[in-house]
């Protein structure tokens, strides 16, 4: 450093100073900008995948509406193999598949003991293939001659037991960490008889309203037990779709007089509606650093013009113009450092006060970005350095052309 | 060192140098420990025979070698090597930094080849009479003391040839002198060679072989 403080007092000594602080100043605007937006992404993305992640992420379950000719069985509510075919061949349809139920009653029953009363109610089951599934619970299995039946549970009805039912008769709540210790009796009657089986609650799921059991499961009971009153086309169907947002679904769905998860639905909007504010926030920001990097650019190349005759007698005395390349380098890699660390800074303390004001209002936020929103200054810095790395090597290189005749 | 001339004609001075010059269009070698004074008028190519050298022109016809290399061959790399290393240079424009001061104009120089301690550089200014000067900027000071600040910098490191050109055209008699007699022993130690550029013909002193342009 000392061996060069004379070389930087040459080629620094006329700089631009008002162009060299605007640019400064609009780097440090835009990238903050920029990283404010990326951390906001960040954080959209961990709530995403904090989520429940039984089901494909873009998905939609839609069933008929229930009107006064379902109720006088005038209508039926499940779904034709016309119908299912007609929706298929819709062009946002990656992939579908009905949802199949039961064709045998089920009633799910404890015995009573001297705490707990005895209950039984009649339920239903669904199924649909695993690979539209993600369930990572090994017991998520059925094979033939097991009497435990693995099942998700929708989350709405342990809400209802827990709140509902639970509080009133003085039962004990249960999370959904601790469901998975649950289990209950499930008698089945159909064609064979009386069956006897374990239902275990494996995970619960905000998605689909219905209880699910292994396909396998499924399949074998209904070939087993099913009768046939109990036959009946799939009232649910499940579709894969690139994206869950797009209008086209919402217009398909309401002419044809189907339902769907409304939630999921609004999730995927929020989800589209945060991906265009992260794209609007940073091309603005983008914009900003791209013309504060053009600045600094046009900055560096009155800096080496007006340093021209300096540089040339520099280069005479035998300096090579790599030596100055690297004086000229670290100067801005200092400069480039301080702008980025700061606008990081500023990024994430914008994003500590959104995560203040948004767990005030009853929201968990997570906040350990950190690392990954330091990959991007990183990155930044690196791609600057690149640019003005090439752009002062082509000032130098010329410069050394016209000093050697 | 040695420095070979084949043929050389720079093209600004094509349709006017002497067919009886040395160096033009001529054969010549400068042999390496030996002094050569380069006479004759302005604007017949002194500057540009040095600067041949020095690899700052290139526009010439015919060939210059150093050691047998044809310069038009070296890349810069080479010629950073050369001019830290074995080819110095007391520039007609000096090419001194304005904004530097005395000492640091020389410091630049030496701390790029290491080539001499602060103490011997505060001898060769004192020797020279500038040591007065050391901390004073250069814009502030004369073309004279300026000729002497760049002819210690140019001492500041190895050579085997050390190109002058008017080293001397603001000195007094005495002050030229002594930084001649600076030159030689410097040149005498290193076993280099001078090539010194001069208006007039009279020798700078006994040791220079004349040479016309």
């Amino acid at each position: 450093m000392k061996k060069d403080s004379l070389l930087y007092k040459i080629l620094w000594s006329n700089y631009p100073r008002t162009a060299f602080i605007i640019s400064g100043f609009g780097l440090l605007l835009g990238a903050a900008i920029v990283f404010f937006g990326a951390g906001l992404f960040l954080v959209f993305r961990q709530i995403q995948m904090s989520d429940d992640q039984l089901f494909p992420k873009e998905f939609i379950v839609i069933n008929k509406k229930v009107s006064l000719l379902n109720t006088l069985s005038i209508s039926n509510s499940g779904f034709s193999e016309e119908e299912i075919e007609e929706i298929k061949n819709q062009p946002f349809v990656v992939n579908l598949s009905p949802f199949v139920s039961n064709q045998f009653k089920i009633g799910a029953y404890t015995e009573a003991t001297e705490n707990v009363p005895g209950f039984y109610t009649e339920l239903f089951f669904q199924a649909i293939p695993n690979q539209y599934l993600n369930i990572k619970d090994s017991r998520w299995k059925w094979e033939k001659g097991q009497k435990e039946i693995p099942i998700v549970f929708p989350s709405d009805y342990l809400k209802l037991y827990n709140f509902g039912f639970a509080t009133s008769q003085g039962l004990p709540q249960v999370s959904a960490k601790t469901i998975g210790r649950v289990s209950f009796k499930v008698k089945i009657t159909g064609k064979n008889g009386v069956h006897h089986f374990t239902a275990r609650i494996v995970d619960v799921t905000d998605k689909v309203n219905t209880i699910l059991v292994p396909l396998d499961f499924m399949l074998w009971a209904n070939d087993s037990f099913g009768v046939e009153e109990k036959k009946s086309s799939p009232s649910m169907i499940l579709i894969e779709t690139e994206n869950a947002a797009n209008p086209e679904i919402i217009s398909f769905i309401q002419t044809k007089g189907y339902e769907t998860n409304t939630e999921r639905l609004k999730n995927s909007k929020t989800a589209f509606f945060l991906k265009i504010v992260f794209i609007i926030v940073s091309s603005i920001g983008g914009i900003i650093v791209l013309l504060a990097l053009l600045m600094f650019v046009f900055s560096l190349e009155i800096l080496i013009l007006r340093s021209k005759e300096s540089i040339k007698k520099v280069l005479l005395l035998g300096f090579h113009y790599n030596h100055l390349l690297k004086i000229y380098l670290l100067f801005i890699t200092i400069m480039l450092l301080v702008i980025l660390s700061l606008s990081w800074f500023f990024a994430q303390t914008g994003l500590n006060v959104l995560e203040q004001f948004v767990s005030e209002n009853g929201f968990s936020f997570p906040s350990d970005l950190g690392i990954q929103l330091l990959l991007l200054p990183v990155l930044t810095l690196v791609i600057l350095l690149i640019i003005n790395m090439i752009t002062i090597r082509l000032q130098l290189r010329r410069i050394n052309s016209e000093s050697n005749g | 060192m040695i420095i070979n001339f084949d043929s050389v004609v720079p093209h600004p001075i094509r349709d006017i140098y002497s067919s009886e010059s040395d160096i033009w269009n001529n054969n010549i070698v400068f042999e390496q420990g030996k002094f050569y004074q380069i006479s004759a008028a302005s604007g017949v190519g002194k500057t540009t025979f040095l600067n041949l050298i020095y690899g700052s022109r290139k526009d010439y016809d015919g060939s210059v070698f150093i050691n047998q290399k044809n310069l038009n061959n070296l890349s810069f790399t080479d010629w950073s090597k050369l001019r830290t290393r074995s080819v110095s240079m007391v520039f007609q424009g000096l090419f001194l930094f304005d904004n530097l001061t005395v000492f640091q104009n020389i410091m630049l120089k030496n701390r790029l080849t290491n080539h001499k301690t602060e103490d011997q550089i505060m001898d060769m200014i004192n020797q020279l009479g500038i040591g007065e000067l050391k901390d004073k900027i250069v814009a502030k000071i004369s073309f004279g003391q300026k000729q002497r600040v760049a002819i210690v910098r140019a001492l500041c490191q190895p050579y085997q040839v050390i190109l002058l050109d008017e080293p001397f055209s603001h000195l007094d008699t005495s002050s030229a002198q002594i930084a001649l007699q600076l030159i030689i022993e410097s040149s005498m130690e290193n076993h280099a060679t001078i090539l010194l550029t001069s208006l007039s013909e009279t020798l700078v002193s006994d040791n220079f072989s004349l040479i016309k342009l």
